[in-house]
């Protein structure tokens, strides 16, 4: 008997995710900053629509403009997913512009871009720092899981609140700035 | 920045409307309100989008509007309370938003970033009563937030822990010195040995002036020749005999010390709750166990005989060199502010390299123990060579930040040595001229005085040193004391009250729980289980089934709510009294290295041998330990290896049992283990339930057909509860879960 050692193609049509292509889906303004979705099945069939839909993000750190998850919450209080957006790109303007209002809507981040001080007390790092939305001071307890890793050479800080501080990439900050930043956060 | 930080922010609550901006109240006109008093007005600080800015919420008696600062943004609202059928807190990612539920449809009312939770959850608290018709609580708006320290401001590590500004300057040194009271007269008979050690060291540079001065040079007194030199011997022997006293003295003292913090250590681990082991990693506890303790040790030996010494012999050489001349004696000082500077510097650079090493030797045991913990995971997947890259990434790490430390102390230290060495110079430049001119000093006090001089130095080096000992030692102490000061989230009452018997019955009144107090996973459960009843808990994954039980034996604290045992509130009973009275078993059995004898006995090490014969029988394990050779006292690997899923859980069950709880609680007891296993456990189960209050949480629904009651939990709440006949002619929750699994089964035999 011959053998086929031909890898086997994992068969996922009916469990997989469900991918959201141009033609099979419409995307609108909803209600309250929510997403109008609606499933095209076919000519002469049902089309499933979903109110109350919202944009996140399948990898917001390593592939943060592709993989859109649209989700939604059920009426048992359920969050559901719909379906996943490849590339926004391939959609028209006004589809993208939804989608990344929806995202907006979802995440808040302070992009960190510049480092001014750091400072160790009480066992908390007080942080001075320029954001994308402007100046801004912080503090984080000096612990491990406190700044976590972000994509290949970035960094995510958490302050005292769970506040998200983003460090897109460390080797980009100015020398003193790195050298500063990487004397306490050097995991 | 201000000191102390990590603050509190100013609340953004207004109590009065005299503080709302005049660009809202202009705003304001434009909404009908009624013409009723705004009663509540809280700031937020994001838009929908995540722009920064300030949007204001104000409520009345009877509506809600919401305001955006810019004239562009439209004003939302008002809002009816008629029309609004809840409110929640939403967490999102980064941040948190405020929402109303106009039936079911959610409408985010404010949105604002994570430091602003606690004042809109109080907002939340307040709109849910306003809806109500009551009237508003100033007072617990205004209440100051116990996650701050109320004096300073400062966060603290949890609720009730002390403030690291407010005791910091008591913190590590004054504890450390409080944990070597019961060793304080060791310590005493130490301090006179070194005293006398002092003394005989400040001998040998007289007695060579005597020998250079009034033997050698003028030859005065030429027969004090041997009696100076037997004195000389003398001193030595006594002086070696007093280091070898305290050098068995000493290491009793540093030793004992750290046994007591590791021994309070692991009384504290055993003291927290299950959140805190949430939080933080058993390779990182390990460390504080093992090596930080150890740098304690290393201190400890410091201070005894190194610090102590040190400070006095600099002192007692000091008062010898101004006695012999004091000229000379201010040139030795020179280096000293060298020294000083020197130790600052080390100080700030050093300091986080030594945090870096700690923590990367941490962190290493903890991926060791993670590794080994999943060795045959690692072994299935086929890791081993991903793993061995880790880990050898990881120990390179280790390496790099001791070189680094080992480096930069391998600097500092030569530098410091050559600023002492150029006093000594000094000295004999200057000394050496005034004896060659014979003004004011002899050759025997020179030579004393260089004696002095390198007896001088050396201590003082070491003192410079000191500071690095100190770091170490404030770097581990910080770890050390960090768990030590921790107050354990769930404490007894100072009044807790003893329960040695308890009938069974459990009530749960409005129970509001969530790991993230911001975002709830039980919200507002109320059952009541009578004495001996069985029931049967079932929802969908992570529907809230274990968290509720965890609640029942106090893992964690509830956040609102009540749970009663017998009536009498949980909060009432000391933690481990009321433990005594329940029985858990997992989904995933955990059996420790030792006997299965011991195993079974773990929760009751006096049980008799008949106590555990009948414990294990009830619970159908008797049957296979008696196929082993050695029967119950049969050794069992690290988490019960050398046994089948099932009969690792039926000795979990016979443990249980023989704890004899009032409450006996299963967790999924039979999920992973195989139908003719489950239906043996199932058998047992019934049998020795009798009498008992049985919770059994069971994804295979079958199982609970027999119970008295099956409550449905769904996302946190209770969706319905009843008998199964009950529930299936409802059609409801469990209706489908039962629909859905017998659509399953009916596959599988297909």
């Amino acid at each position: 008997m011959e053998i086929d050692n031909k890898p086997i193609a994992l068969k996922i049509e009916g469990v997989g995710v469900n991918f959201l292509t141009l033609g099979r889906v419409e995307i609108i303004m909803g209600f309250d900053n929510f997403l109008y979705v609606v499933l095209k099945s076919g000519p002469g069939k049902a089309e499933p629509t979903y109110r109350g839909v919202f944009a996140a993000l399948c990898f917001p750190v390593t592939c943060p403009h592709q993989y859109v998850s649209l989700r939604y919450i059920d009426k048992s209080g359920e969050e559901r997913e719909i379906g996943v957006v490849r590339d926004p790109s391939e959609f028209p303007a006004e589809v993208r512009r939804l989608i990344a209002a929806s995202l907006a809507n979802y995440y808040f981040e302070f992009e960190i871009s510049r480092i001014f001080k750091i400072e160790l007390r009480h066992g908390l790092l007080m942080f001075d720092v320029e954001t994308d939305h402007g100046p801004r001071q912080f503090e984080m307890y000096w612990r491990g899981d406190r700044a976590q890793n972000y994509g290949k050479d970035g960094k995510v800080l958490f302050d005292i609140f769970e506040n998200r501080y983003i460090v897109r990439d460390v080797n980009k900050l100015l020398p003193d700035e790195r050298e500063l930043f990487t004397r306490f956060i050097y995991w | 920045m201000k000191e102390p930080s990590g603050v509190m922010p100013t609340p953004l609550i207004l109590a009065s409307t005299d503080c709302i901006p005049q660009l809202i109240r202009e705003r304001l006109e434009d909404v009908v309100l009624h013409g009723e008093p705004i009663l509540l007005a809280a700031e937020a600080d994001l838009d929908s989008f995540g722009h920064i800015l300030p949007v204001w919420l104000l409520a009345t008696s009877s509506h809600l509007v919401v305001a955006p600062a810019v004239p562009e943004m439209p004003v939302k609202g008002p809002y009816d309370y008629k029309a609004i059928s809840d409110f929640d807190i939403h967490p999102s990612i980064g941040s948190t938003s405020l929402r109303l539920f106009l039936k079911a449809t959610p409408v985010e009312l404010v949105r604002f970033t994570n430091e602003n939770r606690e004042r809109f959850q109080r907002v939340l608290v307040q709109l849910k009563r306003l809806k109500e018709g009551l009237p508003i609580q100033q007072d617990a708006l205004f209440l100051p937030d116990p996650h701050f320290c109320s004096k300073c401001g400062l966060i603290l590590p949890a609720i009730g822990a002390p403030c690291a500004h407010c005791v910091q300057r008591k913190a590590a040194f004054s504890q450390m010195f409080s944990m070597l009271a019961p060793y304080r007269w060791t310590m005493l008979g130490l301090f006179l040995l070194m005293m006398v050690g002092i003394a005989l060291d400040m001998l040998p540079p007289r007695l060579t002036k005597v020998l250079v001065d009034d033997v050698l040079t003028t030859r005065q007194h030429a027969d004090w020749l041997f009696f100076l030199v037997a004195t000389l011997a003398g001193a030595a022997l006594l002086r070696r005999g007093i280091d070898i006293v305290i050098n068995w003295l000493a290491p009793k003292v540093g030793t004992g010390v750290t046994n007591d913090i590791r021994k309070r250590l692991f009384q504290k681990l055993q003291e927290m709750s299950v959140a805190y082991y949430d939080r933080v990693s058993v390779g990182h506890l390990m460390s504080r166990i093992t090596n930080d303790v150890e740098v304690m040790h290393g201190f400890v030996i410091q201070v005894t005989q190194g610090f102590l010494v040190n400070v006095f012999l600099t002192i007692a050489i000091g008062v010898m060199l101004f006695s012999m001349n004091a000229k000379l004696a201010i040139l030795v000082l020179i280096p000293i502010p060298f020294v000083f500077i020197g130790t600052l510097f080390f100080w700030k650079r050093i300091y986080p390299n030594y945090y870096k090493y700690w923590d990367s030797n941490s962190k290493l045991g903890s991926m060791l123990n993670g590794v080994l913990s999943g060795i045959r995971l690692v072994k299935v997947f086929g890791q081993e060579k991903r793993e061995t890259g880790r880990f050898f990434k990881a120990a390179d790490y280790v390496r790099e930040t001791r070189i680094k430390v080992d480096t930069k102390v391998g600097i500092f230290s030569p530098l410091m040595a050559y600023v002492f060495g150029l006093g000594g110079l000094i000295v004999w430049f200057v000394g050496g001229r005034d004896v060659l001119n014979g003004t004011g000093i002899t050759l025997g006090t020179l030579m004393a005085f260089l004696g002095y001089i390198a007896m001088f130095y050396a201590p003082l080096g070491s003192l410079a040193m000191f500071s690095n000992w100190v770091t170490q030692f404030a770097t581990a102490s910080q770890r050390i004391f960090e768990i030590l000061d921790m107050p354990s989230e769930v404490q007894d009452d100072p009044d807790a009250i003893d329960c040695p018997y308890i009938s069974g019955a459990i009530e749960m009144d409005d129970v509001w729980f969530g790991y993230d107090p911001y975002n709830p996973v039980i919200k507002g459960v109320s059952l009541k289980i009578e004495a001996g009843e069985k029931i049967g808990i079932v929802g969908r994954s992570g529907s809230g089934k274990t968290t509720l039980v965890n609640l029942l034996c106090r893992f964690y604290e509830i956040q609102r709510g009540e749970i009663k045992i017998d009536g009498v509130s949980i909060r009432r009973f000391k933690r481990p009294e009321i433990l005594q009275h329940i029985g858990l078993v997992l989904q995933e059995p955990f059996l420790f290295r030792g006997s299965i004898k011991d195993n079974i006995a773990y929760g009751m090490p006096d049980a008799t041998w008949e106590d555990i014969l009948n414990a294990s029988r009830a619970a159908n394990c008797h049957d296979f330990i008696m196929k082993l050779p050695e029967g119950y006292d049969t050794q069992l690997g690290e988490r019960g290896a050398g046994l089948s899923g099932g009969e690792k859980q039926r000795l979990s069950i016979g443990r249980a049992l023989l704890f004899n709880p009032r409450i006996l609680i299963l967790d999924e007891a039979t999920s992973s283990v195989d139908t003719e296993s489950e239906q043996e456990i199932q058998r047992a189960l019934r049998i020795i339930g009798e009498g008992r209050t049985v919770i059994s949480i069971a994804h295979r629904l079958s199982t609970l057909k027999d119970a008295d009651r099956i409550y449905v939990i769904d996302s946190g709440r209770l969706a319905e509860f009843g008998t199964h006949e009950e529930l299936m002619e409802r059609q409801g929750v469990y209706y489908k879960l039962v629909k859905i699994q017998t659509e399953l089964a009916s596959l599988e035999l297909d």
